[in-house]
């Protein structure tokens, strides 16, 4: 299966990491045009909370992957939702 | 592969715009910065989709069936156990521990009935339940003269099973597949109507005669070929034993305690002393498949992992042989002179579970067990540590879920033999046994299915598995327990247990092929 190939999951991981350095520099120079003050432990915060939000995703769809779906969903929705607070708490306090 | 193709053309799309917003900003004013800008925040999405296949992938991928894996060298052996490693295991021993009798294993006493009920021979049967306890030969009638309430509850799997049979009429089509499977898988050391195999025909064979004699048999050299070092001998026989199929391995020294006392295969009846030549237990795991395992009681079995340890066992046995040692192989599914799971703990595979299993890193209660004795200097591995004790006190999953309430919900475990330990009710497991839709009496694994601790292995497991005994606190065993409740779903123990008790149910939907309506021209009335 290609999914499962030697080729295809270095290159996924490949693109993957480019897609990540975009994301990295793009959202630096947002930071800048919006007037945030950004500092270490902000960025430090957000990629955090960047992390919980992929968890969030990666861990619910690892369960529905091996039979889980109720699981899957369950483990998406808990995790989202404490994302979606932690983000907004995030953008209102912290940013 | 359909739904992959399709995950590859939106992943496709979504390039696409991330292109098409770079040339719109290249068309405008060609300014790096903008087009990093317009591309972060699909960048963004890109990566939680990304994260999110990724997953799924790693949730269907079949690296994650430890043991069954593609790779094989031991890799499924991939916990460090060396943090975890004590001087002491963790069962409790008080000094009133002593030596396991022949006739205190359930299957000892059964296999004993069953051989006077229906002789290999094809004989006369020696004893029936109607002939009375006065009746039956020894040491079975002072077992059960001391436990009149075992005898009852012995007596009662007799017409259970009679009705299982019965009643195979009813489900003959459903788990027609997972049936034969399972019988393909016996069939190395049964005959399909259950009866034992020609001893002559059994590998590992069967011992006939003392172990001086029988564990020497086949020894051509006049001296064993001497290891360089204890550390050589235990590397040496780790790697071999895995590359015949094992995906645990580990040493110890044997502690004659876990030795059965009052019977020795190949001689019989009688008292033995435990042979010098059993001076260290080499012990070996296997899991049963995965997708099956989730789907018991009715679409699963434990004769694949039993047939692939019988076949270890006497390979390794045999390639210690050719070395001129001594061996002898324990195996499946009741051909053993010890009590497996303290002899696995001992060797530091894992730690003993409230259900009474070995519980292990790597496959949680999905191991199944056998060993080789010898008298090979070896360098032994220590027992571990990872916590199991402290979280089965918790969790009680298996008790709550089990159809016949054989597990002990009891918070603390007690003392039995002198070891302690959660109770466990054997009569009444076999009862469940002969009460689930099979053909015949194969087990039940509702208690291996649905512990915490049976994960494949993916990163998400691996994150728990990892973290969750390094936490001192306690704190990451009562979150990971809660999710484990509030997440996963679990069938009531009644609804394992077919109609009109229960519903046939399993705690996963059982896999694509052992479904019969997909593969056969029949009628789904189920």
């Amino acid at each position: 299966m290609l999914i499962y190939s030697t080729f295809f999951q270095p290159l996924f991981w490949t693109v993957m990491g480019l897609i990540y350095a975009v994301l990295i520099v793009g959202a630096r120079y947002w930071a800048q045009d919006l007037g945030l003050h950004m500092t270490w432990w902000k960025w430090l915060l957000v990629a955090l909370w960047y992390v919980l939000l992929s968890f969030a995703f990666a861990g619910g769809f690892t369960l529905m992957g091996e039979r889980e779906p109720k699981a899957g969903g369950r483990h998406l929705a808990f995790f989202l939702a404490i994302a979606v607070v932690l983000g907004a708490l995030l953008w209102i306090v912290v940013l | 592969m359909k739904k992959h193709l399709k995950v590859m053309r939106i992943l496709l799309v979504l390039g696409f715009i991330v292109l098409g917003l770079s040339g719109s900003a290249e068309a405008a004013d060609f300014n790096f910065r903008y087009l990093l800008k317009a591309a972060s925040p699909v960048a963004a999405l890109l990566g939680i989709v990304g994260i999110a296949l990724a997953g799924y992938w790693a949730g269907k991928s079949f690296d994650s069936y430890t043991g069954w894996e593609r790779h094989t060298h031991g890799a499924g052996m991939f916990f460090n156990r060396t943090p975890f490693r004590r001087e002491k295991p963790t069962y409790g021993v008080t000094a009133l521990a002593s030596r396991l009798n022949w006739e205190d294993s359930l299957f000892h006493r059964i296999i004993t009935l069953k051989s006077l009920v229906r002789p290999p021979d094809g004989s006369p049967p020696k004893w029936v339940p109607t002939m009375g306890l006065e009746k039956l030969p020894e040491p079975l009638k002072s077992y059960f003269e001391r436990r009149p309430e075992v005898y009852q509850l012995t007596l009662k799997t007799f017409p259970l099973i009679e009705r299982q049979r019965a009643n195979w009429k009813n489900f003959e089509v459903q788990f027609a597949i997972a049936d034969a499977w399972s019988n393909a898988l016996a069939s190395s050391y049964v005959e399909h109507d259950g009866k034992d195999l020609d001893s002559e025909r059994l590998f590992p064979q069967e011992p006939k005669g003392p172990p001086e004699v029988w564990d020497y048999r086949g020894i051509r050299r006049e001296k064993p070929l001497p290891f360089k070092s204890p550390k050589h001998a235990s590397e040496l026989i780790k790697k071999m034993t895995h590359s015949f199929g094992a995906t645990l391995v580990g040493i110890t020294k044997l502690n004659p305690d876990w030795c059965y006392q009052g019977f020795l295969r190949g001689v019989g009846p009688g008292k033995f002393e435990v042979p010098k030549s059993w001076e260290y237990a080499i012990v070996f795991v296997t899991p049963h498949d995965w997708d099956s395992l989730y789907a018991n009681p009715t679409y699963g079995t434990s004769y694949d992992a039993y047939a692939r340890e019988r076949m270890i066992g006497g390979h390794l046995e045999t390639f210690l042989h050719e070395l001129g040692y001594p061996a002898r192989a324990h195996v499946p599914p009741y051909y053993y002179d010890i009590v497996m799971p303290p002899v696995a703990i001992d060797a530091g595979l894992g730690e003993q579970g409230r259900n009474g299993l070995l519980i292990t890193p790597e496959l949680g209660c999905n191991a199944r067990l056998a060993c080789v004795t010898t008298n090979v200097p070896m360098e032994v591995d220590k027992p571990i540590d990872i916590g199991v004790a402290d979280f089965c006190k918790k969790c009680k999953i298996c008790a709550e879920r089990c159809p016949g309430n054989v597990i002990s919900d009891e918070d603390e475990p007690k003392v039995v033999r002198g070891y302690k330990r959660w109770e466990i009710r054997h009569e009444a497991c076999m009862h469940i046994w002969a009460s689930v839709a099979r053909s015949h009496l194969t087990g039940c694994r509702i208690c291996l299915a649905v512990c915490p601790y049976t994960r494949k292995n993916n990163w998400l497991h691996s994150l728990s598995r990892n973290i969750e005994p390094r936490d001192p606190t306690g704190i990451t065993s009562s979150m990971l327990l809660w999710m484990q409740k509030k997440f996963f779903k679990y069938p009531e123990a009644r609804e394992f247990m077919p109609p009109p008790t229960g519903r046939n149910a399993t705690y996963h939907e059982p896999p694509e092929l052992m479904q019969t309506d997909k593969w056969f021209d029949v009628e789904k009335t189920w």
